[in-house]
């Protein structure tokens, strides 16, 4: 039953124009932060050409490209998943949902699943150009594989994170702006260089460990931990009505 | 919130094995006649809702007891499909169902009716497993709904007031999707698709986007979507909402035809939609079941319908007199009584027996449309009354 959700909330974002055209555009940011990434990587190589080996390209990209790409999916991420539940309450989807013989994790893990996947599709899009350069550059696949990695489980904290905030708002818009303003707020907490408990907390400070190329287990247990804990939120959420009656004022 | 006394309405009974609500009746087709009477400033009020039911009528037809349609008495009671004791669903502060009962069995289709605001929605909500109440259970055969969810969830078909539906999926895709949900074995699931379809006459747009069709098809999707697993109780919030006309015709006449082997409820506040599709009829106001009844127990067609004007504020059980099906006490002295011909006859010999005066007995239309009349009319009166005063209605 997950399955067919997730594979159902996948078809409605394809079906949805704006899923589209937000995919399409960040395609086109990506191709630019790509290209503008290499061609600044090949003019710096003009002024001082031995200093920077192959090994500094990837970690140039890194830098460069996946590093924005990352930023940008701050932004992308809730615009994408803000329908996720908000949606179906503003299309009066939500109660035939509670009606149906499916249980609250079922319900909100098909929808984590299906828009998960749609983000991949456009990040596994975008890796295209970093396959296609690989063929003539000799890139450090490994640090490479590592950074998308760490993108990977980032975007999957913004959409259990969006999808959450979707779950107990009925306006998606709403839903919307209160993840990008946490994940912005979190973002600030990680780039000021005080530890603290919002850095900690903070997915941006653990997205930068796999941005330098190291795979701490450490990081990767805190994005599934913290995603985790969304996903059990949201699905709290959707019992509370069909299962203790509480209901959005 | 107006607690039970201040409201209004009292049912005769509510014994389904005896009454036989779940015995469907003929569907009759409405004849009824505007109340000519002015509604004016009539208050109503709640009766204790008696205990005894009309138990003792008898087949006898020289029982001038006896009610018309007794000899239904004698058939089997229907199965029960759906027990609702005593819902109780708060909106924070806002008491918005306050326990109420009912019955519902299979070959019923039940008409919700109310005002808005009542309740309707609420409770449909609650009985397709969509909000859980703060009190009381729900029982979908032999699943208590909250606590066996799946199963019990299983044999519901809902269909929200607005469509639920993917304005951008085909009506094919869509009810596949529903199909799925629903758990349909995929070897039913072509068939079952193919079945309602054709049911909801959806046979011309079933490979057309659904936010392309007109308000009419919507809603036939979205009956479609409750229907497609087959469901011993199918629950319809205000089915009509948004049709025109012709569209009205054609839905009442669907679900008409729906109703033969499963149990529908289906709420609506227009009282000629309710007793040309319906059976049986739950009003409710303000959150509480003010009437439980068979069309046939509170129509003119068997019975008649007595305007009584009384001289004194008599307190008096005119539900418990022989031969009275359903009686609302409009005021303090002035009440609508619903029964069978001969207590029409015996009633003012009756309320003289008992020390009563009687100022007039008239015999008026359609029962249920005066009682929604006056239960119009006293809502909006007492909420214009009472603006300054704080009471909480």
């Amino acid at each position: 039953m997950t399955a067919q959700i997730a594979l159902h909330e996948l078809r409605v974002l394809l079906r949805s124009p704006f899923a589209w055209i937000a995919a399409g555009l960040l395609q086109l940011l990506f191709g630019w932060l790509f290209l503008s990434a290499v061609e600044r990587y090949i003019q710096l190589q003009a002024t001082a050409a031995q200093q920077v080996s192959n090994g500094g390209l990837s970690s140039y990209l890194i830098v460069n490209f996946l590093a924005p790409v990352s930023v940008v999916f701050m932004v992308a991420t809730p615009l994408l998943c803000m329908q996720l539940v908000a949606g179906d309450k503003q299309a009066n989807r939500y109660n035939l949902f509670l009606s149906l013989p499916l249980s609250a994790a079922q319900f909100v893990l098909g929808k984590f699943i299906g828009a998960t996947l749609f983000q991949y599709a456009i990040v596994a899009l975008s890796t295209v150009l970093v396959a296609i350069l690989s063929f003539n550059v000799d890139l450090d696949i490994t640090h490479l594989m590592t950074a998308a990695l760490g993108l990977l489980l980032f975007i999957s904290t913004v959409t259990a994170l969006t999808l959450f905030y979707s779950s107990i708002s009925s306006r998606p818009i709403l839903a919307a702006f209160a993840s990008f303003v946490t994940m912005a707020l979190f973002w600030f907490a990680a780039a000021t260089s005080a530890d603290g408990f919002l850095k900690f907390a903070s997915p941006s400070a653990h997205l930068h460990s796999f941005m330098q190329g190291l795979l701490d287990s450490r990081d990767i247990v805190y994005f599934v931990t913290i995603t985790g804990i969304l996903l059990t939120l949201g699905i709290w959420r959707f019992d509370a009505q069909r299962v203790r009656g509480e209901t959005l004022q | 919130m107006k607690n039970t006394n201040e409201v209004l309405g009292v049912m005769k009974t509510d014994e389904p094995e005896l009454l036989t609500p779940g015995i469907p009746s003929a569907k009759k087709t409405s004849d009824k006649k505007p109340v000519a009477e002015k509604a004016g400033e009539m208050k109503t009020q709640v009766l204790p809702k008696t205990s005894t039911p009309i138990v003792g009528w008898t087949d006898d037809s020289s029982d001038w007891r006896a009610p018309p349609h007794a000899s239904i008495t004698a058939k089997a009671p229907a199965p029960k499909v759906l027990e609702a004791q005593n819902l109780d669903v708060f909106y924070g502060p806002n008491h918005i169902l306050s326990g109420v009962s009912f019955n519902l069995y299979q070959g019923d289709t039940l008409g919700l009716l109310g005002l808005n605001g009542a309740g309707k929605s609420t409770l449909l909500k609650v009985l397709a497993g969509a909000l859980a109440p703060h009190a009381g259970v729900v029982h979908i055969g032999e699943n208590e709904l909250y606590q066996n969810p799946i199963s019990a969830r299983m044999d519901i078909g809902y269909a929200p007031d607005k469509p639920a539906i993917y304005p951008e999926f085909r009506v094919i895709e869509f009810l596949k999707f529903i199909a799925t949900m629903r758990r349909l074995p995929k070897a039913e699931m072509k068939n079952a698709i193919d079945d309602v379809i054709e049911r909801c006459a959806l046979t011309g747009v079933r490979r057309r986007i659904i936010g392309n069709l007109s308000t009419g098809f919507k809603q036939r999707v979205n009956l479609a979507q409750a229907l497609i697993h087959s469901p011993r109780i199918l629950i319809l919030d205000e089915p009509a909402t948004g049709l025109d006309p012709v569209q009205l015709i054609e839905m009442r006449e669907l679900v008409s035809t729906l109703s033969a082997d499963q149990a529908t409820i289906f709420s609506s506040h227009d009282l000629h939609e309710v007793s040309s599709v319906c059976n049986r009829v739950l009003l409710i106001n303000d959150g509480q079941s003010i009437l439980d009844a068979s069309l046939e127990q509170l129509s003119n067609a068997n019975n008649v319908t007595i305007d009584l004007k009384l001289t004194n504020n008599a307190d008096i059980d005119l539900a418990n007199l022989p031969g009275v099906e359903a009686a609302c006490r409009i005021s303090a002295a002035h009440w609508l009584v619903t029964g069978n011909a001969m207590m029409k006859q015996h009633l003012e010999t009756m309320l003289t027996v008992r020390g009563h005066t009687v100022i007039s007995i008239t015999e008026t239309d359609n029962y249920l449309e005066t009682v929604f009349r006056q239960l119009s009319t006293t809502h909006n009166n007492v909420k214009t009354d009472t603006s300054n005063t704080g009471i909480e209605l």
